[in-house]
Protein backbone atom coordinates (compact mmCIF):
# COMPACT_ATOMS: atom_id res chain seq x y z
CA UNK A 1 0.00 0.00 0.00
CA UNK A 2 1.29 3.16 -1.00
CA UNK A 3 2.17 5.83 1.65
CA UNK A 4 -0.08 9.08 1.75
CA UNK A 5 2.29 10.94 -0.17
CA UNK A 6 2.96 8.39 -2.45
CA UNK A 7 6.83 9.17 -1.96
CA UNK A 8 7.96 6.07 -3.72
CA UNK A 9 6.54 6.67 -7.19
CA UNK A 10 6.86 10.44 -6.72
CA UNK A 11 10.94 10.87 -6.04
CA UNK A 12 12.22 9.26 -9.20
CA UNK A 13 11.05 11.50 -11.62
CA UNK A 14 11.45 15.30 -11.94
CA UNK A 15 8.98 18.31 -11.41
CA UNK A 16 9.90 19.40 -14.70
CA UNK A 17 8.29 16.13 -16.36
CA UNK A 18 5.90 15.45 -18.66
CA UNK A 19 4.80 12.81 -20.33
CA UNK A 20 1.58 11.37 -22.32
CA UNK A 21 1.11 8.52 -20.44
CA UNK A 22 0.82 8.85 -16.45
CA UNK A 23 3.99 8.39 -14.55
CA UNK A 24 2.56 8.35 -10.88
CA UNK A 25 -0.88 8.81 -9.65
CA UNK A 26 -3.24 11.76 -10.66
CA UNK A 27 -3.66 13.95 -7.62
CA UNK A 28 0.06 13.17 -6.27
CA UNK A 29 1.41 15.41 -3.60
CA UNK A 30 4.90 16.33 -3.11
CA UNK A 31 7.77 19.15 -2.07
CA UNK A 32 10.88 19.93 -3.67
CA UNK A 33 12.67 22.71 -2.61
CA UNK A 34 10.62 24.44 -0.09
CA UNK A 35 7.82 24.21 -3.05
CA UNK A 36 5.09 22.14 -3.39
CA UNK A 37 3.70 20.44 -6.20
CA UNK A 38 0.25 18.31 -7.44
CA UNK A 39 0.30 15.95 -10.44
CA UNK A 40 -2.26 16.59 -13.49
CA UNK A 41 -3.62 16.33 -16.38
CA UNK A 42 -3.77 18.70 -19.10
CA UNK A 43 -7.81 18.25 -20.52
CA UNK A 44 -8.05 21.57 -21.95
CA UNK A 45 -7.85 22.36 -25.72
CA UNK A 46 -4.62 24.90 -25.08
CA UNK A 47 -1.01 24.03 -23.67
CA UNK A 48 -0.39 25.08 -20.62
CA UNK A 49 2.63 26.71 -20.60
CA UNK A 50 5.45 28.19 -18.16
CA UNK A 51 4.08 30.99 -15.90
CA UNK A 52 0.43 30.47 -16.56
CA UNK A 53 -1.68 29.61 -13.73
CA UNK A 54 -4.55 26.43 -14.24
CA UNK A 55 -8.09 26.03 -13.11
CA UNK A 56 -9.93 22.49 -12.23
CA UNK A 57 -12.29 21.32 -15.46
CA UNK A 58 -13.53 18.22 -14.47
CA UNK A 59 -14.51 16.18 -10.91
CA UNK A 60 -12.26 13.50 -10.95
CA UNK A 61 -9.10 12.55 -11.94
CA UNK A 62 -7.35 16.14 -11.35
CA UNK A 63 -8.00 17.38 -14.97
CA UNK A 64 -7.15 21.30 -15.68
CA UNK A 65 -7.03 23.51 -18.02
CA UNK A 66 -5.17 26.61 -18.80
CA UNK A 67 -8.61 28.48 -19.78
CA UNK A 68 -9.04 30.52 -17.08
CA UNK A 69 -11.83 33.85 -16.79
CA UNK A 70 -9.95 37.25 -15.38
CA UNK A 71 -11.38 37.75 -11.47
CA UNK A 72 -13.30 34.07 -11.50
CA UNK A 73 -12.72 32.00 -9.43
CA UNK A 74 -8.87 30.98 -8.60
CA UNK A 75 -6.02 28.69 -9.83
CA UNK A 76 -5.71 25.26 -8.43
CA UNK A 77 -1.89 25.14 -9.89
CA UNK A 78 0.72 27.13 -11.68
CA UNK A 79 3.02 26.08 -14.51
CA UNK A 80 6.39 26.86 -13.04
CA UNK A 81 9.02 23.92 -14.85
CA UNK A 82 7.92 22.31 -18.57
CA UNK A 83 4.61 23.67 -20.59
CA UNK A 84 1.85 20.73 -20.60
CA UNK A 85 0.50 20.48 -23.64
CA UNK A 86 -3.42 19.24 -23.88
CA UNK A 87 -3.46 15.28 -23.45
CA UNK A 88 -0.37 15.23 -21.66
CA UNK A 89 0.76 14.34 -17.41
CA UNK A 90 2.54 17.12 -15.43
CA UNK A 91 3.59 18.36 -12.64
CA UNK A 92 2.16 21.87 -11.12
CA UNK A 93 3.56 24.17 -8.42
CA UNK A 94 0.46 24.83 -5.92
CA UNK A 95 2.44 26.86 -3.09
CA UNK A 96 5.53 28.82 -3.62
CA UNK A 97 8.03 30.50 -5.91
CA UNK A 98 7.19 30.77 -9.42
CA UNK A 99 7.06 32.71 -12.74
CA UNK A 100 3.68 34.55 -13.41
CA UNK A 101 3.13 35.43 -16.43
CA UNK A 102 1.15 38.80 -16.45
CA UNK A 103 -2.28 39.79 -18.33
CA UNK A 104 -3.35 42.51 -20.07
CA UNK A 105 -1.98 44.54 -17.83
CA UNK A 106 1.10 44.86 -16.20
CA UNK A 107 1.49 43.86 -12.49
CA UNK A 108 3.80 45.43 -10.13
CA UNK A 109 6.07 44.14 -6.93
CA UNK A 110 4.08 43.60 -4.11
CA UNK A 111 1.01 43.81 -5.52
CA UNK A 112 -1.59 40.49 -5.42
CA UNK A 113 -1.98 37.75 -8.04
CA UNK A 114 -5.24 37.10 -8.71
CA UNK A 115 -6.42 34.97 -11.58
CA UNK A 116 -6.54 36.25 -15.10
CA UNK A 117 -7.62 35.08 -18.70
CA UNK A 118 -6.13 31.99 -19.72
CA UNK A 119 -3.72 31.27 -16.96
CA UNK A 120 -1.87 34.76 -16.92
CA UNK A 121 -2.42 36.51 -13.69
CA UNK A 122 -3.78 40.19 -12.76
CA UNK A 123 -4.32 41.91 -9.67
CA UNK A 124 -6.94 41.96 -7.43
CA UNK A 125 -9.95 44.24 -8.45
CA UNK A 126 -11.81 43.79 -5.15
CA UNK A 127 -14.95 42.41 -6.83
CA UNK A 128 -15.24 39.30 -4.21
CA UNK A 129 -15.50 36.89 -7.39
CA UNK A 130 -11.97 35.61 -7.00
CA UNK A 131 -9.08 34.62 -4.74
CA UNK A 132 -6.13 36.71 -3.72
CA UNK A 133 -3.56 33.92 -4.42
CA UNK A 134 0.02 35.76 -3.33
CA UNK A 135 1.98 38.05 -4.41
CA UNK A 136 3.95 39.48 -7.02
CA UNK A 137 7.54 39.76 -6.21
CA UNK A 138 9.34 40.90 -9.75
CA UNK A 139 7.45 43.06 -11.79
CA UNK A 140 6.47 42.19 -15.42
CA UNK A 141 4.76 44.69 -18.47
CA UNK A 142 1.54 43.62 -20.04
CA UNK A 143 2.33 39.77 -21.39
CA UNK A 144 5.54 39.72 -20.10
CA UNK A 145 6.73 37.08 -17.51
CA UNK A 146 7.47 38.22 -13.92
CA UNK A 147 7.99 36.41 -10.70
CA UNK A 148 5.39 35.13 -8.13
CA UNK A 149 5.40 33.53 -4.50
CA UNK A 150 1.41 31.79 -4.21
CA UNK A 151 -0.58 29.40 -2.37
CA UNK A 152 -3.10 27.94 -4.90
CA UNK A 153 -6.04 25.63 -4.07
CA UNK A 154 -4.06 22.90 -4.91
CA UNK A 155 -2.18 23.38 -1.95
CA UNK B 1 23.10 19.25 2.20
CA UNK B 2 20.70 16.35 2.22
CA UNK B 3 17.78 15.43 3.35
CA UNK B 4 14.11 14.41 2.90
CA UNK B 5 11.37 16.13 1.49
CA UNK B 6 10.44 17.87 4.83
CA UNK B 7 14.06 18.63 5.66
CA UNK B 8 12.81 16.58 9.42
CA UNK B 9 16.40 16.00 10.25
CA UNK B 10 17.43 19.64 10.65
CA UNK B 11 14.34 21.28 11.26
CA UNK B 12 13.22 18.96 14.46
CA UNK B 13 16.46 20.03 16.22
CA UNK B 14 15.64 23.21 16.35
CA UNK B 15 12.59 24.94 18.27
CA UNK B 16 10.23 27.30 16.37
CA UNK B 17 10.85 30.10 18.98
CA UNK B 18 14.44 30.09 17.96
CA UNK B 19 15.68 33.40 16.42
CA UNK B 20 19.45 33.19 14.69
CA UNK B 21 21.22 35.94 12.99
CA UNK B 22 22.65 33.02 10.76
CA UNK B 23 20.47 30.33 9.62
CA UNK B 24 20.37 27.28 10.51
CA UNK B 25 18.66 25.45 8.59
CA UNK B 26 17.93 25.98 4.98
CA UNK B 27 15.33 28.85 4.14
CA UNK B 28 12.19 28.02 2.83
CA UNK B 29 12.24 24.89 5.36
CA UNK B 30 8.61 24.06 6.75
CA UNK B 31 7.54 21.64 9.55
CA UNK B 32 4.86 20.94 11.48
CA UNK B 33 4.32 21.10 15.39
CA UNK B 34 1.64 20.70 17.65
CA UNK B 35 -0.61 20.93 14.65
CA UNK B 36 0.74 24.19 13.45
CA UNK B 37 2.85 25.03 10.19
CA UNK B 38 5.87 26.71 10.26
CA UNK B 39 7.92 28.57 7.58
CA UNK B 40 11.55 29.75 8.07
CA UNK B 41 12.44 32.63 6.98
CA UNK B 42 14.36 35.78 7.01
CA UNK B 43 14.04 39.34 8.24
CA UNK B 44 14.99 41.47 4.97
CA UNK B 45 12.94 44.62 6.32
CA UNK B 46 14.43 47.67 8.35
CA UNK B 47 12.00 46.32 11.85
CA UNK B 48 11.85 43.70 14.49
CA UNK B 49 8.84 41.54 13.04
CA UNK B 50 7.21 41.11 16.65
CA UNK B 51 5.17 38.66 18.24
CA UNK B 52 1.62 38.49 17.11
CA UNK B 53 2.42 40.37 14.08
CA UNK B 54 1.87 39.38 10.77
CA UNK B 55 4.88 39.52 7.87
CA UNK B 56 4.42 39.68 4.09
CA UNK B 57 7.05 38.54 0.88
CA UNK B 58 9.38 41.15 -0.09
CA UNK B 59 11.62 39.40 -2.51
CA UNK B 60 12.07 36.45 -4.76
CA UNK B 61 14.57 34.72 -3.18
CA UNK B 62 15.33 32.91 -0.01
CA UNK B 63 11.94 33.91 1.78
CA UNK B 64 12.78 36.94 2.59
CA UNK B 65 9.72 38.72 4.90
CA UNK B 66 9.14 41.97 6.48
CA UNK B 67 6.41 43.74 8.89
CA UNK B 68 6.07 46.32 6.34
CA UNK B 69 2.68 45.67 5.06
CA UNK B 70 -0.33 47.79 4.11
CA UNK B 71 -3.87 47.42 5.35
CA UNK B 72 -6.38 45.69 2.89
CA UNK B 73 -3.70 44.70 0.88
CA UNK B 74 -2.63 41.02 -0.30
CA UNK B 75 -1.81 39.41 2.78
CA UNK B 76 0.09 37.69 5.14
CA UNK B 77 2.51 34.73 4.42
CA UNK B 78 3.19 33.69 8.03
CA UNK B 79 2.14 34.95 11.93
CA UNK B 80 5.33 35.63 14.25
CA UNK B 81 3.71 33.65 17.17
CA UNK B 82 7.07 32.43 19.57
CA UNK B 83 9.65 35.31 19.32
CA UNK B 84 10.61 38.83 17.73
CA UNK B 85 12.52 38.18 14.62
CA UNK B 86 14.99 41.70 14.15
CA UNK B 87 15.95 43.20 10.87
CA UNK B 88 18.34 41.28 9.25
CA UNK B 89 17.73 37.81 11.52
CA UNK B 90 16.23 34.41 10.79
CA UNK B 91 13.16 32.72 12.31
CA UNK B 92 9.97 30.59 12.06
CA UNK B 93 7.07 32.02 11.40
CA UNK B 94 3.53 30.02 11.65
CA UNK B 95 1.68 29.65 8.29
CA UNK B 96 -1.50 28.20 9.67
CA UNK B 97 -2.50 27.78 13.47
CA UNK B 98 -3.84 29.09 16.20
CA UNK B 99 -2.17 31.89 17.65
CA UNK B 100 -2.56 35.77 18.67
CA UNK B 101 -2.79 38.67 16.48
CA UNK B 102 -2.16 42.46 17.50
CA UNK B 103 -5.11 44.55 16.20
CA UNK B 104 -4.47 48.44 14.40
CA UNK B 105 -4.21 51.39 17.36
CA UNK B 106 -8.00 52.77 16.61
CA UNK B 107 -9.74 49.15 15.71
CA UNK B 108 -10.80 46.58 17.48
CA UNK B 109 -11.09 42.99 16.45
CA UNK B 110 -14.43 40.96 16.34
CA UNK B 111 -14.75 37.69 17.61
CA UNK B 112 -16.58 35.64 14.89
CA UNK B 113 -15.55 38.01 11.98
CA UNK B 114 -12.46 37.53 9.62
CA UNK B 115 -8.97 39.09 9.32
CA UNK B 116 -7.26 40.44 6.69
CA UNK B 117 -3.77 42.37 6.72
CA UNK B 118 -3.56 45.54 8.78
CA UNK B 119 -0.37 48.09 8.57
CA UNK B 120 3.06 47.39 9.58
CA UNK B 121 1.68 43.50 10.74
CA UNK B 122 -1.26 44.30 12.46
CA UNK B 123 -4.13 42.61 12.07
CA UNK B 124 -7.21 44.52 10.45
CA UNK B 125 -11.24 43.24 9.74
CA UNK B 126 -11.93 42.34 6.51
CA UNK B 127 -14.58 44.02 5.09
CA UNK B 128 -15.66 42.49 2.07
CA UNK B 129 -14.45 45.46 -0.39
CA UNK B 130 -10.69 45.12 0.39
CA UNK B 131 -8.08 44.02 -2.00
CA UNK B 132 -6.64 41.56 0.74
CA UNK B 133 -7.02 38.06 1.13
CA UNK B 134 -9.08 37.04 4.17
CA UNK B 135 -5.98 35.13 6.52
CA UNK B 136 -8.70 33.14 8.77
CA UNK B 137 -10.93 34.70 11.91
CA UNK B 138 -11.47 35.80 15.00
CA UNK B 139 -11.82 33.55 18.02
CA UNK B 140 -11.94 35.79 20.54
CA UNK B 141 -11.96 39.55 19.49
CA UNK B 142 -9.98 42.33 21.21
CA UNK B 143 -9.94 46.25 21.75
CA UNK B 144 -8.22 48.46 19.21
CA UNK B 145 -4.09 47.89 19.81
CA UNK B 146 -4.27 44.80 22.16
CA UNK B 147 -4.33 41.31 20.91
CA UNK B 148 -6.90 38.36 19.79
CA UNK B 149 -6.89 34.96 19.58
CA UNK B 150 -7.22 34.06 16.27
CA UNK B 151 -6.73 30.90 13.27
CA UNK B 152 -4.57 32.15 11.17
CA UNK B 153 -3.75 30.67 7.61
CA UNK B 154 -1.35 32.69 5.63
CA UNK B 155 -0.03 31.96 2.17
Amino acid sequence: MPSTFYNPPVNVESVSSVTATPSVQLGAVRMEAGDSYIYVYNTGSSTAGVGRGVIISACTGYSVTVSSVTNIGGFFGVVKHTAIPTGSYGWVLTRGFTPVVAGATAIVSGGGLEVGVDGAFVHGAGTNTSVIQGYCVTATAAGGTGYGYVRCFGA
Amino acid sequence: MSGGNFNNGAVMFESVSAVTATPTIQIGARTTINGEDYLYVYNGGADTATKDHGVIITAMTGYTISLQSTTGVVGFIGLVKHADIPAASYGWVMTRGFGQAMSPATVSLTTGEPHCAGASGVFSPFTGTQTAAVNGFIINGCVSGATADVYFSGF
